[in-house]
């Protein structure tokens, strides 16, 4: 199910607040969570159930894993050996999902055969949960961490605004909020605490709402079309085509995030925030330190740093950084031109690490500008259907001529708004977060405007689905 | 409470400013996109004066109307402006609003599917950026206010912006209507080459939908044709749309329900109904590509008859000398294309 479809914003969401605020009415606590998981699996299901049984399963398997490693003697080597076969699970379930048809197919080239297509569905999500739950299970391994409660742990799992592209939420992030649920002194429906939070909760999610719609969704009829014809697009075409989908994908996925943690704040629970305004960053570092925060912090926590991290020599530091993107780049899709991205990530982050540690420095637009650019022109390689698109696209950006923008020229308008939002404006959790008088009428004239641009916005049939979903 | 009421007021408030937002945005849009009148039929409803007989339906009469005929029957300019049965009722009532110049008659041979269907179809909100931004903007304030919030959609708030920044929208406007002028000068589309059926899977009665309950806006229509007739002396005839197929209706005792009750309602507005629907019915070799599009030859003998039932209900030929339509239409066209 979609954040911005009526059966959304006018059924299922209504009824799950509904249900929660009558246990929390009814001091029915022990209800929530019940109340909380039935409706992530409806969330999930809705739609697709064929892809439901396969979330199950590794639910299932993770948390017996989970439970197994808990009742073992740290140092006995079925502990390990539990880990490590539960690893190879998730991560071989990822695999079969996501990477058999790319796999085959450059096996296929490789060997100079017919390449075989696999009708391999990609279930919805399995990138994030997969990730969520090797962090749970290597945290049991590694830290001794105990969670035996199946009903939290499947809500770990796939609590719904997080469930299908994020944030990747840590158990010990959202596990003891949980349990806070159930006690009594914690979730008032009329406390001044759940105010704030039912505040901050619309805020965030209806500034969501309007960005995917508004903005994103707008950007999304440019960017297709000038896709379907990169060959032909003369230099400031290319430029703008290559801006609207870097604003398209910032505007989609972070009004993803917004909305996700604004329902959950709705729900009494916090999740962590993915953006922060990362078009700002001064540097490839301070970029992904801003960008999809939780993807950077579990490649951080759960990769880079199993991998030797900085600790040992200066080469292996760099070598660690390198294969952390590249990784972090096929996790995104199963295509070269995500590896390609991936790489190219990897390098400047080695580029800037070696640039810092000679103590050089520029002054901070131009570093702010610099950094922009970086993006933008790698995100050709996440947007491109093939490398030589990408590459095409990337020669008509490098080949100047004075011929006015002749097809994307009616983009201009959205990238200036998107422009002005990324650079003038406060983001969207500091205006959620802002603590002025005029806090609730904000809430309240954002989520009316909100309502009336959902409202709009799905007058049509045609779907508007968030780019991250295809993760 | 006191903050649940202050979130609750700002939120209509938002809601309310968000909606007239959109609805200004789209009237700013769709304003400029329609400056030169998409179709050539658009074109002669704006643009050419009065007195003049106005025909306005769906495609039915877009095909199954000889508009020269009437013209030479009645000595006035005849524009047949009839255009798709997608758009819906209370749409071309706005328009004939907007557009009826006193002194003008207006024919409205409507397809039945204006008294059984209440929806706005898709298609037809997905041309209010272009084709019928006219339609769009004859609504009063309200009622696009209400359109733009129920049945456009961001898609269709992008549309109108796009063709907005495009250059050469006007030029192909006018392109449209020089083309669409040089084949049919009087507004109406016959094409007699379009004999292969596309509604082959579907039943004459079915498609036309002559047997469903008639729609509340059907009343309401006659009642503001019947404030035209006595505010802005414009004779109004209701009559029935050109079908050709094999058992399109089903009758009771020899008449068919739906024309009945019709005639009733109009009549009791003062507006005069003429012929019967068997008047403009023909067998299925008449029939075009779809059930409501009849070919050359049942258009010019229901024109006939149509003629014959409009002299009985009253309507004189016009003494005075006017001017022949094409004429009229290019002395318009060559004023809207000199203006700056």
């Amino acid at each position: 199910m979609l954040f911005v479809t009526r059966e959304f914003l006018l059924g299922f969401f209504p009824i799950v607040m509904g249900a929660f605020w009558l246990a929390l009415v009814l001091d029915l606590r022990k209800l929530l969570i019940p109340i909380l998981l039935v409706a992530s699996i409806v969330f999930y299901a809705w739609g697709n159930p064929a892809q439901t049984p396969i979330l199950a399963v590794s639910i299932l398997v993770n948390y017996c894993a989970g439970r197994a490693m808990m009742s073992l003697d740290p140092l006995l080597p079925r502990r390990k050996a539990v880990f490590v076969a539960t690893l190879v699970f998730n991560l071989g379930l990822l695999a079969f999902f996501k990477y058999t048809n790319f796999i085959s197919e450059n096996l296929a080239a490789l060997l100079g055969i017919q390449a075989h297509h696999f009708g391999i569905a990609l279930p919805l999500g399995i990138s994030f949960y997969t990730f969520t739950q090797i962090a749970f299970l290597a945290d049991i391994y590694g830290k001794g961490q105990q969670q035996r409660d199946i009903a939290s742990y499947g809500l770990f799992v796939t609590y719904f605004p997080h469930l299908i592209a994020g944030p990747i939420i840590h158990w010990r992030e959202v596990m003891p909020q949980f349990e806070m649920l159930g006690r009594k002194d914690s979730l008032a429906l009329g406390s001044g605490a759940y105010a704030s939070l039912l505040v901050e909760g619309t805020c965030l999610f209806s500034i969501g709402l309007l960005k995917k719609l508004l903005i994103a969704d707008q950007l999304a009829v440019f960017v297709d079309l000038g896709y379907k014809s990169v060959p032909s697009l003369g230099f400031a075409d290319a430029w703008l085509l290559s801006l609207a989908y870097t604003f398209q994908l910032y505007f989609d996925f972070s009004g993803y995030a917004d909305m996700a943690v604004g329902i959950s704040l709705l729900l009494g629970i916090r999740i962590p925030y993915n953006f922060n305004s990362p078009y700002r960053a001064d540097s490839i570092q301070d970029f992904w330190r801003r960008w999809h925060m939780t993807l950077s912090r579990w490649l951080r926590d759960y990769l880079y740093i199993p991998l030797g991290g900085n600790r040992g020599s200066e080469l292996l530091t760099y070598r660690n950084l390198f294969l952390t993107f590249l990784l972090g780049g096929l996790w995104h899709g199963a295509a070269w031109t995500f590896v390609m991205w991936g790489a190219l990530h990897g390098a400047a982050c080695c580029l800037h690490k070696a640039w810092s540690s000679a103590g050089l420095a520029l002054p901070r637009p131009v570093a702010v500008v610099l950094t922009f650019l970086f993006v933008n022109i790698t995100w050709i390689y996440f947007r491109a259907p093939d490398i030589h698109t990408a590459n095409v696209l990337l020669q008509s950006m490098a080949a100047p001529d004075l011929a006015a923008p002749a097809r994307l020229f009616a983009a201009c308008p959205l990238l200036i708004i998107g422009a002005i939002i990324v650079w003038l404006c406060p983001n969207s959790q500091a205006i959620a977060a802002m603590d002025w008088r005029g806090r609730v009428a904000l809430a309240g004239a954002l989520s009316g405007a909100a309502a009336i641009t959902a409202m709009i916005a799905t007058n049509t049939s045609v779907l508007s689905p968030f780019i991250y979903f295809n993760f | 409470m006191k903050k649940l009421l202050q979130f609750l007021s700002f939120a209509a408030g938002g809601a309310l400013l968000c909606a007239i937002a959109m609805l200004l945005s789209y009237d700013f849009f769709t304003s400029h996109n329609r400056a030169v009148p998409y179709s050539y039929s658009q074109f002669l409803l704006e643009h050419v004066g009065s007195p003049r007989i106005v025909i306005d339906a769906g495609s039915s009469s877009a095909f199954g109307i000889e508009p020269a005929l009437i013209e030479q029957a009645f000595g006035r300019p005849v524009i047949d402006v009839a255009d798709n049965g997608s758009i819906p009722l209370d749409m071309k009532i706005h328009r004939i609003i907007k557009y009826a110049r006193a002194g003008d008659t207006l024919i409205l041979p409507w397809e039945w599917v204006y008294y059984t269907r209440d929806i706005v179809p898709q298609d037809f909100t997905d041309k209010t950026p272009d084709e019928y931004a006219a339609y769009y903007a004859s609504q009063p304030f309200f009622d696009r206010l209400a359109f733009v919030v129920q049945h456009a959609s961001l898609h269709n708030l992008s549309d109108a912006g796009r063709l907005y920044l495009r250059k050469d929208l006007q030029q192909v406007h006018f392109a449209r209507i020089q083309s669409e002028m040089s084949k049919w000068p009087l507004g109406d589309r016959k094409d007699d080459l379009r004999r292969i059926s596309y509604v082959h899977e579907i039943n004459c009665a079915d498609y036309i939908e002559a047997g469903g309950k008639m729609v509340p806006d059907v009343a309401w229509a006659a009642k503001q044709l019947a404030k035209l007739q006595t505010r802005r002396k414009i004779r109004v005839y209701v009559t029935w749309p050109a079908v050709a197929g094999s058992n399109c209706y089903v009758m009771e005792n020899g008449r068919l329900p739906i024309a009945d009750e019709a005639r009733m309602i109009f009549e009791r507005h003062g507006i005069a109904v003429v012929g019967e629907p068997a008047d403009s019915y023909f067998s299925a070799d008449h029939m075009l590509d779809t059930y409501y599009h009849v070919d050359s030859s049942a258009a010019h003998v229901r024109t006939e008859r149509l003629i014959g039932r409009l002299r009985e209900a009253g309507l004189q030929p016009d003494a005075a000398d006017n001017k022949a339509t094409l004429w009229l239409a290019s002395e318009a066209l060559r004023k809207l294309k000199s203006a700056p």
